[in-house]
């Protein structure tokens, strides 16, 4: 017998590829979901990680830095916030946009 | 000694002949043995009779009474008869002597004969001795007295003579010191025969007499009938025309009752005939003795009383009960409602036409009329129309309109049609002499709401003409008051209330029948206007539901459609929805027990386009061919066929996928079957009880399909009314009602039926339904689906109801599926354009895999691989997977090939999207492969874990011809899928006929079936071929049962879980807390400590219990306690 399989549909999850915190620091809600302005995850609400090893929502962190009291600071460790990847294009266009705050 | 016995049994047989003559039948045994026991009328009238008539247990009422009634003084003991020995004068008194001489004329002139009715001509004469009494029968009988008329004329002067002289017994015989008072005597002597003769007739009417009278028709004949006797037997043949040939039981009742009620008019007619002669006559001897004018109004009182003591007398008798059924009889005749009763149980459609009542001129009413006419004025001669008569006639009419209303409108349900109103008023319009035709045009009847169905208007008027004329005439025959247009009124709210009565006890058909029973409807919305009649309902209704739609045997979806019904008959009988709140309460209650039925909502909800119109094109069809059987027009047969046509292409329409398919396939049959039935669309109303949801299931296709088409209707009249509903009040609302009685305090009122709503509502919180819609939706988006604009249209549907927020699971889902689309495309293009993929540089060979297949790691058969790959087409969903139901990660290995392109595929989508992961949940997904086998290929879709299974039977090269044979056992290994899910598949293809099971060994042994010609062939080429053989038949069995088995015996990860957790509980419990404890403690332990509820029902820990026991590792102890067995501690 020989078998062609002329059709295969597989099936799978996504997640964001992070070490281990699962939780964003600032809404509490999971990364893989959206932050709590957004509606769809994934393109629509990533996230932005910091230098200093935290990850936000995007919107969650943009928000935070929008106060005055975050002073640019990460909000978990009060270290500086840099964004760590500026390889990607929504990223680079969150950082001139956290830049401008 | 001797020769007194013969001689009392002479005289009984001449009784009998004498009461024979007369009265043919009605001599009973009783009369004569009561003709016996006391003496004649010429002897022994006086204070023996009385005495015994008033000990008489039927005339209890007689002697207290008989001085009180009559206002006469009659002697206390009764005066002692002048010729009884004993009876000593006083020597020389010749004035006593004289007076008792006269009181002797006198009485035995006016003494009543020992019979009901006077004996017969020339009786008298056989008894020599008892010439007293034959004088007296002279007078009784006008032929006999005609004979004799020159000897009645000298007594009678005599008579009259004895009779002065007894009146002025004072001035003419002073010395007479014992008087006594004639009338007082006569009226006791009245009342002692009454009891003595006339009651035993009356009592025995019903059964002696009634047998006796439907014996003696037969030998009228011989016996020489009297003139009534004609009368009467052409009156049991009238009414057995009437009767129009029925059923024979019948008939011949109402005549043996019939026979009855004239007898006893006849006896009692000659009784009284009898009494007032004899009254008469000695009023007159009075009058003119005394020569005063005024004694006529005691006649009158005596009329009066006599009446009364008949009435009493015949009450406690069965002849009231005779009067019941002829009365019964001939007001059925007359009213219509007979020939209702027999139209019932023949035919009547549940939609037709209230059926046609004959009319007041038919000749059976006629007669009936007449006949009646003549019984009532009969009764009221005899004195038997009293208040008692009066009383069972409000019975029968009372029970006449229940039989109306029942016969006449049970079952029919039809739509108001304004000719239909006619069929009763109509033709008799013109004859009607209705005493109430002005109440037509009164319009002030507040009292009867305005009628507006058929039922409701033929109804009252047949109240008006035929039920209240028939009243009125008959009251005005006993001279009873009338009857006032008051009564009518009342008579008219009467029958409407039993019109409602049998409405609600129809109501659950009616629902059923929805929404071809609206005229039932409009009825019951104009009848229930009470709070009591309201509360009737719904109790009733709530019964009806309980006994014939809240039980097992009624599936979900049968359950649900006949609530759709509900809340649509319901919103049409009562917008205000409180009636509908009040019957909810048990419904919801049992459907939310029922586990499936969110789920049967949400696939209703979900219905394509497709299925919603094969739905109606049933309906469509199903409502063709009942117009056209009601027609039955003669183009009925030829359209039939192709309507057959329509219809199964109708039914072959909806695409149900998956495991619905036997239930569609199932219905196709179910229908044609019903349709070659000669009636399938006139469900007959009684027999409909049960069958009802039987029917409604094969009329509909297999899902709530009405809840998909309300959804699409309702959506643009929601957007309207939404914004009503927070209005105040509409003041321009001319229409406008308060709120019913029995609403509740926080009462609101809703604008539209809402069948969704209300559904949705009853299924328990929002919350439960959103969840249950969610798991529906993400299965039929994973189910492959090509297009899922119904799902997007039900999803937006929704949200108008429940909120964007509350489906923004499904939203996130759908996007899902369609960045998947897209997704694949993209990453196709990507890996395409870029380098080939399964040379991408330091992919290790795929091959790696414990496939044995041998895509061996050389060149030329890898790129037949890639191109092998080419021709599979992979697309993969991508899942957010915080927003789908969680999915248990299967782990298996998937076939080579496909490994691959899943890698590839990972990677293109981890180029595109940065920074993240996939994972991949192999069981989910949809295959189809192509299995090229010797004799034949077959193409299958398949779940990807057959997929996987089947692939690991390739065979290993072309020329090998050997089919390739595995255990399940080796596939566990190879594939590193769990067992029962290998077993499943391989049963899977072994039902597809690509496999064969050969062994149950190691978990059973496949062979893949290379020719179908093998089939039958046992594995031949090991040692086991007996075994092999000898095994088949099992193997088969076991085949069969297979599937089943493993479900079975598959406890899921869960399951196991669980029972390890609980058995470290229960461990740790018989160490630490009690060496041994009993189950229940256990359970409440249990119960205490587990974490998030113990689960398990008491069986379940039973037979956990029970295994851990044979396992050896508990022991059941004295009092059926448990306790662990320490044989390691001990050891």
């Amino acid at each position: 017998m020989k078998v062609k399989i002329k059709r295969w549909n597989a099936v799978a999850t996504w997640r964001w590829d992070l070490p281990e915190d699962d939780l964003c620091g600032i809404c509490q809600n999971p990364f893989d979901n959206t932050c709590p302005a957004c509606k769809y995850p994934g393109d629509d609400c990533i996230l932005l990680s910091g230098k200093c090893g935290h990850n936000f929502h995007m919107h969650c962190i943009l928000e935070w830095m929008k106060q005055d009291s975050a002073k640019g600071q990460c909000p978990m460790c009060r270290q500086r916030f840099e964004w760590a990847d500026q390889t990607n294009q929504t990223m680079r266009d969150a950082a001139q946009a956290l830049a401008s705050v | 000694m001797a020769g007194l016995v013969v001689a009392s049994a002479w005289r009984q047989q001449r009784r009998k002949r004498v009461f024979q003559s007369v009265f043919s039948g009605e001599v009973t045994s009783t009369t004569t043995v009561a003709g016996v026991q006391y003496p004649d009328p010429g002897q022994g009238l006086g204070g023996s009779i009385l005495g015994s008539g008033a000990g008489h247990s039927v005339d209890p009422y007689l002697a207290p009474s008989s001085s009180a009634t009559l206002g006469h003084s009659t002697p206390e003991p009764e005066p002692p008869h002048p010729y009884a020995p004993g009876n000593e004068y006083a020597p020389g008194n010749e004035h006593q002597r004289a007076y008792d001489q006269a009181w002797e004329v006198v009485t035995s002139r006016v003494a009543l004969p020992a019979s009901a009715a006077g004996p017969a001509p020339g009786a008298g004469e056989s008894s020599p001795g008892l010439s007293l009494e034959s004088l007296t029968a002279a007078q009784e009988q006008p032929q006999s007295r005609h004979r004799r008329n020159q000897k009645v004329d000298e007594e009678r002067e005599q008579f009259l003579q004895c009779l002065s002289l007894l009146e002025n017994a004072e001035a003419v015989l002073p010395e007479a010191r014992e008087r006594r008072d004639v009338i007082g005597w006569y009226v006791s002597q009245v009342r002692a025969h009454f009891a003595m003769w006339v009651v035993p007739l009356l009592a025995g009417g019903s059964d002696t007499a009634a047998a006796a009278a439907a014996a003696a028709a037969g030998t009228l004949a011989a016996q020489g009938v009297t003139h009534r006797r004609h009368q009467r037997n052409k009156h049991s043949v009238d009414s057995t025309a009437a009767g129009g040939g029925r059923e024979w039981s019948g008939g011949s009742q109402y005549d043996r009752h019939m026979a009855v009620v004239m007898s006893t008019i006849e006896t009692l007619e000659g009784a009284l005939g009898m009494y007032f002669e004899g009254l008469n006559s000695l009023l007159e001897g009075l009058r003119r003795a005394s020569g005063e004018e005024d004694n006529s109004s005691f006649g009158m009182k005596f009329k009066r009383d006599i009446h009364a003591l008949i009435a009493n007398s015949a009450s406690q008798g069965g002849v009231m009960g005779s009067v019941k059924v002829v009365l019964t009889k001939l007001a059925g005749v007359i009213l219509g409602v007979e020939g209702l009763m027999v139209s019932l149980g023949s035919k009547k459609g549940p939609w037709g036409a209230p059926p046609a009542i004959p009319q007041e001129n038919d000749f059976d009413v006629l007669t009936a009329k007449r006949k009646l006419g003549g019984l009532v004025k009969q009764l009221h001669n005899v004195g038997l129309t009293g208040e008692r008569f009066e009383v069972l006639f409000a019975e029968v009419m009372n029970d006449m309109m229940s039989r109306f209303v029942k016969g006449a409108y049970a079952g029919v349900w039809a739509a108001s049609d304004p000719e239909e109103g006619n069929v009763v008023g109509g033709a008799g319009t013109a004859a009607a002499s209705s005493v109430f035709t002005t109440s037509r045009g009164s319009g002030g009847d507040t009292t009867v709401p305005a009628a507006t169905s058929a039922c409701i208007k033929s109804l009252k008027d047949w109240v008006e003409k035929r039920y209240a004329q028939l009243n009125v005439q008959v009251l005005s025959w006993i001279n009873a008051t009338p009857m006032s247009l008051a009564d009518l009124k009342a008579c008219q709210s009467l029958a409407l209330g039993r019109l409602a009565a049998l409405r609600i006890q129809e109501l659950f058909d009616i629902v059923l029948a929805w929404p071809d029973a609206k005229g039932a409807l409009e009825d019951l919305k104009a009848t229930i206007t009470t709070t009591a009649r309201r509360q009737l309902l719904t109790a009733n209704f709530s019964k009806a539901l309980e006994q014939r739609l809240l039980h097992p045997g009624c599936s979900t979806l049968e359950i649900l459609q006949t609530y759709i019904h509900i809340i649509k008959t319901f919103h049409a009988l009562d917008h205000s929805k409180v009636l509908l709140g009040n019957i909810e309460p048990g419904l919801q209650l049992y459907l939310v027990q029922r586990e499936d039925s969110v789920r049967v909502v949400v696939a209703g909800l979900l219905a394509s386009k497709e299925e919603i119109e094969a739905a109606a094109k049933v309906q469509q069809i199903d409502e063709d061919e009942r117009l056209q059987r009601g027609a039955s027009g003669p183009r009925a047969a030829a359209a039939d066929l192709g309507r057959r046509e329509i219809k199964a292409q109708a039914y072959s329409t909806p695409g149900v996928a998956g495991s619905s398919t036997a239930t569609t396939c199932k219905t196709p049959t179910t229908r044609s079957r019903q349709g070659r039935d000669s009636n399938p669309s006139t469900p007959a109303p009684a027999p409909a009880h049960r069958q009802g949801p039987v029917l409604a299931r094969a009329k509909k296709v297999n899902k709530l399909v009405e809840l998909a088409k309300l959804l699409n209707e309702s959506a643009s009249v929601r957007r309207a009314g939404a914004t009503d509903d927070d209005q105040e009040l509409d003041w321009n609302d001319l229409n406008w009602v308060p709120d019913p009685v029995d609403a509740g305090a926080n009462y609101k009122r809703p604008k539209s039926e809402d069948v969704i709503g209300t559904l949705i509502s009853a299924l328990g919180a929002e919350d439960v339904f959103i969840n249950e819609f969610t798991a529906v939706i993400a299965e039929r988006l994973l189910g492959d689906p090509k297009s899922f604009e119904q799902e997007m249209r039900v999803l937006n549907l929704l949200k108008r109801r429940f909120g964007e927020a509350a489906l923004q699971k499904c939203d996130v889902m759908i996007r899902d599926i369609q960045e998947s689309r897209k997704l694949n495309s993209k990453i196709r293009r990507n890996n395409a354009g870029g380098p080939q993929p399964a040379n991408i540089p330091g992919q290790p060979p795929v091959l790696a895999t414990p496939d044995n297949k041998g895509k061996s790691v050389a060149t030329p058969q890898s790129s037949e691989k890639s191109k092998e790959q080419k021709d599979t087409g992979y697309h993969a969903r991508i899942l957010s997977r915080m927003y789908w139901p969680a999915f248990e990660k299967e782990h298996f290995l998937l076939p080579a090939p496909i490994l691959d392109l899943q890698k590839q595929y990972e990677k293109g989508y981890e180029d595109l999207k940065s920074d993240r992961k996939l994972t991949w949940l192999n069981q989910l997904g949809q295959t189809r492969v192509e299995l090229e086998l010797e004799d034949r290929t077959v193409t299958v879709d398949c779940d990807t874990v057959q997929a996987t299974v089947i692939y690991a039977f390739q065979s290993s090269s072309d020329s090998s011809t050997t089919p390739v044979k595995k255990a399940v056992d080796d596939l566990y290994l190879e594939l590193q899928l769990d067992e029962d899910l290998i077993a499943a598949a391989c049963d899977f293809w072994a039902r597809k006929r690509v496999l064969r099971r050969v062994s149950t060994a190691d978990g059973g042994v496949f062979v893949v079936l290379e020719r179908l010609s093998d089939e039958n062939v046992p594995v031949g080429e090991d040692a086991q071929q007996g075994q092999a053989v000898e095994e088949k038949g099992k193997e088969k069995e076991a085949a069969a049962a297979g599937p089943k088995e493993g479900g079975a015996k598959k406890l899921s990860d869960k399951e196991k879980e669980k029972r390890e957790v609980y058995w470290k509980y229960i461990q740790g419990m018989l160490t630490n807390s009690s060496v041994t404890m009993p189950i229940n403690q256990i359970a409440m332990m249990m119960g205490v400590f587990v974490i998030g509820g113990f689960s398990w029902s008491h069986e379940e820990l039973q037979s956990f219990l029970g295994e851990k026991v044979e396992e050896g590792a508990l022991e059941v102890v004295s009092g059926g306690k448990y306790k662990l067995v320490r044989k390691r501690e001990n050891v």
